[in-house]
């Protein structure tokens, strides 16, 4: 337990003690890069695509590759990313947008992003820049301008973890808010490592806390933009949804999701060839072309599934998988 | 992101379907997209949409 900070060197006094780990507190999700739903390894992503939940990922220059760091981290963190350069010179970028029900806070504070970077070898920049927008929700593709900095630490990475941290003033008028984390330049042969990133209001960088509290809220966080029903690992059957044969060859099903998303979801099926639709003990359908989404409200989702070979109109169905590498993706990013 | 494709699906009122739009990414990947002007991939549908028909300068 520690003291409430009211500057960077002055505890509150009155209160009582304050535990730093306070659910809210951090306004940037997945900053400890707890939830890998899309996988935990990227080679030379397009721009601006994601691989840790809601970090959007970009470099400018030769290779790089993104993944899930475990063996260097700093003491009290399980995971960091790491993003290993390994031709060129380059600007390494990670970005999280924060939508308008969660940023307004922010508007007419002084807010401060902090996060512990640390290097494989020699020492690398780092900016923590914070960006807003006057538009609502205005997204990863939206406009948005630099905030004033007010403060800041000496942001240069190296071999050992450092907390780097940067204070800024956001206008009255911000309705949305763009993190960016850039390093800048990594050499070749260099790995850059980040993890425990916090956006907080106030002019202190606090002790990092997630911004669900826990790993669960944090999941839950995270799924509300990008939910990922992946088949068993051990490919034992997995059972994605249920439904019926409106045609001899055209299924309905529908299936629930784990956290109401922030808008209709777009979908994706991975590997649906490895996916069946079971009609009975004996018979199934392996899921052909042709198949969609029908409807989603962010809570439920339907489906269009296509089979090959006729079926009898009415039949119920269980859309199955008995492969480890298949999932149903659903994407409500801002 | 770069070179994605877009098909439209008609709606089908025969069987109770929206017409949702199809994307399919350069890693083979294909999204089905809501017509939610909510949902960021529709957005960016419509962004790409506005973009071919804008007029180009003479």
């Amino acid at each position: 337990m520690s003291r409430a900070q009211l500057t960077s060197t002055v505890e509150q006094n009155t209160g009582g003690a304050v535990a730093p780990f306070v659910a809210g507190k951090n306004f940037l999700a997945n900053g400890g890069f707890d939830i890998w739903q899309r996988g935990t390894s990227s080679v030379n992503p397009s721009a601006n695509t994601l691989l840790a939940d809601r970090w959007y990922m970009y470099f400018n220059a030769g290779a790089a590759t993104f993944s899930q760091e475990t063996s260097n981290v700093p003491t009290g963190y399980r995971y960091a990313m790491k993003i290993a350069q390994s031709s060129a010179s380059a600007l390494q970028l990670l970005q999280q947008t924060i939508e308008t029900s969660a940023c307004l806070a922010f508007a007419g504070q002084n807010i401060t992003a902090s996060a512990l970077v640390a290097t494989s070898t020699g020492t690398v920049p780092v900016t923590l820049d914070v960006q807003y927008s006057t538009s609502a929700d205005a997204g990863i593709g939206g406009t948005y301008t630099s905030a004033t900095s007010v403060a800041s630490g000496t942001n240069t990475a190296s071999t050992t973890y450092s907390k780097a941290w940067n204070t800024v003033s956001i206008p009255s008028t911000a309705k949305s808010i763009l993190f960016r984390m850039l390093a800048n330049p990594v050499p070749a042969g260099t790995s850059f490592y980040i993890t425990g990133i916090q956006l907080e209001i106030g002019s202190v960088a606090t002790p990092f806390s997630r911004a669900g509290g826990t790993l669960q809220g944090e999941l839950a966080l995270c799924q509300r933009y990008f939910t990922s029903i992946a088949s068993n690992s051990s490919a034992v059957y997995t059972y994605y949804g249920n439904g019926f044969f409106y045609g001899s060859t055209g299924a309905k099903l529908f299936f629930s999701l784990p956290v109401t998303m922030r808008t209709n979801p777009s979908l994706s099926l991975v590997n649906p060839t490895s996916m069946q639709l079971q009609y009975n003990n004996t018979n199934q359908g392996v899921v052909a072309s042709g198949t969609g989404l029908d409807q989603s409200n962010g809570q439920t989702v339907g489906m269009f599934v296509n089979v090959s070979s006729g079926v009898s109109v009415g039949t119920a169905c269980i859309m199955t998988s008995n492969a480890a590498n298949t999932a149903i993706q659903l994407s409500a990013e801002l | 992101m770069n070179n994605l494709i877009y098909t439209v699906i008609p709606a089908d009122p025969s069987i109770f379907r929206s017409e949702t739009i199809q994307r399919t990414d350069a890693d083979g990947s294909v999204w089905f997209i809501p017509t939610d002007p909510a949902n960021s991939d529709y957005q960016a549908y419509l962004a790409t949409l506005a973009a071919n028909s804008a007029p180009t300068a003479q």
